[in-house]
């Protein structure tokens, strides 16, 4: 009875400090930042000091949040909240620098799930808040999702295949010898995720305003920036456990500190993939991630069937 | 609390509302978000919608086809909020003064904050009246 | 209304477009099919006020039907009441007339750049553009005081002069405009995404293009060769000699091609002025008004500007008529949209450059459709009254 109680109290440490909701909120304010940081200097800009991405949180969440009258309320609400939750679990089986908090079998077929939860939730959020803008930034958001989350799932099956396991603590390695061309797909994949720029869709602000989000306010809008903040570092930091899982120092700390760097490397690339291209159509964004991206991630996907035939 | 304050400070989010300018008050909001001038420094980013806005700025007359649209677009913006006018047209109509057209200045119908004069006034001079709005918060 | 369809409504506050307007979208999932534009949002009555003010007045006026074209207006203004004189500025003041003329040409279009490459999503590229557009606007302080609206025109010349000293800021600036130019040009036009979301997009066809009337880059990027400068040389036009860019595609691509071409043509043109300016005064004098009629015809950056300026011999214009660029090529909007997508439809609009405070000299009254007018019976009746009473 004890041990079960102290199992839960661990997780319950897990599922709210470290790595799970604080640990995951700062870092991934902090890569926000570092987001915004680096695309202002490649605009020639100062940019915004290094506490602006917990200032504009901080201001969302002491601020009104209005429901419109058409709206439905139950989803309207609801929708940030589940997107919330479901990356805080996330965040519990992520491998931060080797270590996962929660392991049992099968757990890279929850992590799938849990990822695809706040892209369901951006799409309920839309078309629950009654406006036109968000109505098509829904329907924007849908066909992505189901764009880039093939090349995901595949990118995923590629390492499990390799690993003939579905634990996530056996893929992690520096895969990216064996298997670039799905550390590429899964990149390009997090970046339409994140709703980064050649795949700002569904929030393209000159086209649909600001599309789901269009009537957010105050603290709901709050939980979706968190979400999408705590997204940032959560899906970096599969790129890097998955394929840039380097060797270890032997103290764990210092790992952790050479996985939050190879993170933030991870982020400078996003930055400057998304500075110097426009925003992509939203067709020109399925053709590419259906031919190209997941052409590259199936091209993976067959080698490591092959080699796993073969021994 | 008073950290909630300091990061409404620092995070002005700002809504463009143009009630029938002539582009000069528009373009010198837009310069200064560019490298020159660059409000991002301050936290201050321009919003698409006027939900996720703190200060809204108003060019312009106010007229008789944008009266109600200000009033509804102030109405949207979720507390706390300010208004700041930006340019001679939006604090008192200007040289558009007399025209059949004209609602009335700005602070008629919808409360004022800051007025920042000019034709147009130099990014500068939005700047320093949007901080001076902060302190309003 | 279509019963099918979904209406997206671009405006009256959208970020695309920084002016109130209105542009209805029927939308069936991401395909336009069909467009509706409602103009009206910026009406402020400028040509009833400015029959209110006297001659110098005016021009100040008519400076801020628009800030972005706020040198043409006046110019255009300035150059209708001339030829109700029969006045001829001195050869300096046309000279200047043009400096203006091309400086504001190349801020216009590093502007329209920007906000192109900002509706696209291509944030770099309005960065860029605005800050070499900062430079130009530099230019214009030292020489009239202003950023924008620069008060430079007069009934007769010009109100300042353009110094020696000023001539090798303005030579530097042409060079650093030409340099950027190209810079910013090849960076967009070598992207290749960048051109997949401009080429083939947004087509007017010259048939079109003739049809609609449309005037300026549009006109120019359909293959129509026309441009004031050139057909009805004013300011020191005649004296200067530049080409004019045409392309014959008539997508966004073409008319973002033509915006570059003129402005490297611009910068030339003002090199060309700043050595070639002759000395002597920049203004005559004029003592009375006299009765008659006038046109005043300037290229604009959008295309053709007009103004047409009636007197009565008193302080006060009879009537004053403008008839902006934008007012031929807005209409053209609906062959543009219609068969795109929605995705597509901010950079289209955005094309042919809209300045809508230039535009709206009335507002629309549809009278088949009750709901759709812009103002009601009463508010109209309302205005009228209201107007017999300032008289």
């Amino acid at each position: 009875m004890e041990a079960v109680l102290t199992t839960i109290g661990f997780l319950t440490l897990n599922l709210l400090v470290y790595p799970g909701f604080a640990f995951t909120a700062a870092v991934g304010l902090f890569l926000w930042w570092e987001l915004r940081k680096l695309t202002a200097r490649f605009q020639w800009r100062v940019g915004p000091p290094v506490y602006q991405t917990f200032a504009d949180l901080l201001k969302l969440l002491s601020k009104e949040s209005i429901v419109p009258a058409e709206a439905n309320r139950l989803l309207f609400v609801s929708a940030p909240i589940i997107a919330l939750s479901s990356v805080c679990v996330a965040a519990l089986l992520v491998p931060v620098a080797g270590m996962v908090p929660l392991n049992f079998a099968g757990d890279v077929i929850v992590l799938i799930y849990l990822l695809i939860m706040p892209s369901i939730m951006i799409v309920l959020a839309g078309s629950a808040s009654a406006n036109p803008f968000g109505a098509i930034g829904s329907s924007r958001e849908m066909n992505l999702a189901i764009a880039y989350e093939l090349a995901v799932v595949v990118c995923l099956l590629t390492l499990c295949l390799d690993a003939g396991s579905l634990h996530i603590s056996s893929i992690v390695g520096f895969n990216f010898v064996r298997y670039p061309l799905a550390a590429v797909a899964l990149f390009l994949s997090i970046m339409a995720k994140l709703c980064l720029n050649p795949f700002e869709i569904p929030e393209a602000k000159t086209e649909i305003m600001a599309g789901p989000y269009t009537e957010y306010s105050g603290r709901l809008l709050g939980l979706f920036k968190l979400t999408y903040a705590m997204l940032l570092f959560i899906l970096s930091s599969l790129l890097v456990s998955l394929f840039f899982h380097g060797p270890s120092t032997g103290f764990y700390p210092l790992d952790v500190l050479v996985h939050l760097a190879k993170c933030m490397v991870a982020v400078f690339l996003m930055a400057v993939v998304s500075a110097v291209n426009p925003r992509l159509r939203i067709d020109q964004a399925l053709r590419f991630f259906w031919s190209f991206v997941f052409a590259l991630a199936l091209f993976d996907f067959v080698r490591a069937f092959i080699f796993s035939q073969l021994f | 609390m008073s950290l909630f304050r300091l990061s409404r400070k620092k995070s002005p989010w700002v809504f463009h509302v143009s009630t029938g300018s002539c582009n000069n008050c528009d373009i010198e909001i837009i310069a200064a978000l560019t490298p020159r001038f660059d409000v991002e420094r301050f936290g201050i980013v321009l919003q698409g919608s006027p939900r996720h806005a703190d200060i809204l700025l108003v060019t312009g007359i106010l007229n008789r086809q944008t009266l109600e649209r200000a009033k509804r677009v102030y109405a949207q913006t979720p507390d706390p909020k300010l208004v700041v006018a930006v340019g001679t047209c939006a604090c008192t109509g200007g040289i558009f003064r007399g025209s059949y057209n004209f609602a009335g200045p700005l602070d008629r119908v919808i409360p004022v904050d800051v007025y920042i004069a000019g034709c147009p006034p130099r990014p500068q001079a939005i700047i320093d009246g949007i901080v001076k709005a902060l302190e309003k918060l | 209304m279509p019963k099918e369809g979904v209406l997206i409504p671009i405006g009256p506050y959208h970020p695309a477009i920084k002016e109130p307007e209105f542009f209805k979208l029927i939308v069936e999932g991401e395909n336009v099919v069909d467009a509706d534009i409602r103009i009206g949002y910026n009406h402020r009555g400028i040509e009833y006020l400015a029959q209110r003010m006297t001659y110098h007045q005016v021009t100040f006026l008519v400076e801020r039907i628009c800030g972005i074209c706020s040198n043409i207006h006046p110019l255009c203004y300035v150059q209708a009441v001339e030829s109700i004189l029969n006045l001829k500025p001195p050869e300096r003041a046309l000279y200047i007339r043009s400096i203006i003329e091309e400086l504001e040409r190349i801020h216009s279009h590093l502007l329209w750049l920007g906000v192109g490459g900002h509706v696209i999503g291509f944030d770099t590229l309005l960065m860029w553009t605005w800050k070499l557009r900062e430079y130009v606007l530099d230019v214009f302080e030292e020489i009239t005081g202003n950023r924008q609206s620069y008060a430079m025109m007069k009934i007769g010349g010009v109100r300042r002069d353009i110094r020696a000293e000023h001539r090798q800021k303005i030579l530097k600036v042409m060079d650093e405009v030409e340099r950027g130019v190209k810079q910013i040009a090849a960076m967009l036009l070598e992207d290749p995404v960048s051109r997949a979301r401009l080429e083939g997009v947004g087509v007017l066809t010259k048939e079109e293009a003739g049809n609609y009337c449309v005037v300026g880059p549009t006109a120019r990027a359909s293959g129509l060769p026309i441009d004031v400068r050139k057909d009805f040389p004013h300011a020191a036009y005649s004296m200067l000699s530049f080409e004019v860019p045409v392309r014959t595609e008539g997508d966004v691509l073409a008319k973002t091609i033509v915006r570059i071409e003129e402005m490297l043509q611009s910068a030339e043109i003002v090199r060309q002025a700043v050595d070639a300016m002759p000395g002597g005064d920049i203004e005559v004098e004029f003592k009375e008004m006299v009765p008659g009629e006038g046109v005043g015809v300037a290229e604009a950056p959008r295309g053709e500007d007009f103004h047409y300026v009636v007197s009565d011999g008193t302080n006060y214009p009879k009537r004053h008529k403008v008839r902006a660029p934008t007012y031929m090529n807005l209409p053209s909007l609906k062959p543009q949209l219609i068969g795109y997508s929605l995705a597509d439809a901010p950079i289209i609009i955005a094309s042919i450059d809209p300045c809508l405070c230039c535009t709206d000299r009335l507002s629309v009254v549809d009278r088949r459709e009750g709901r759709r007018k812009a103002y009601s019976w009463d508010e109209l009746v309302y205005l009228s009254r209201r107007k017999t009473r300032r008289r």
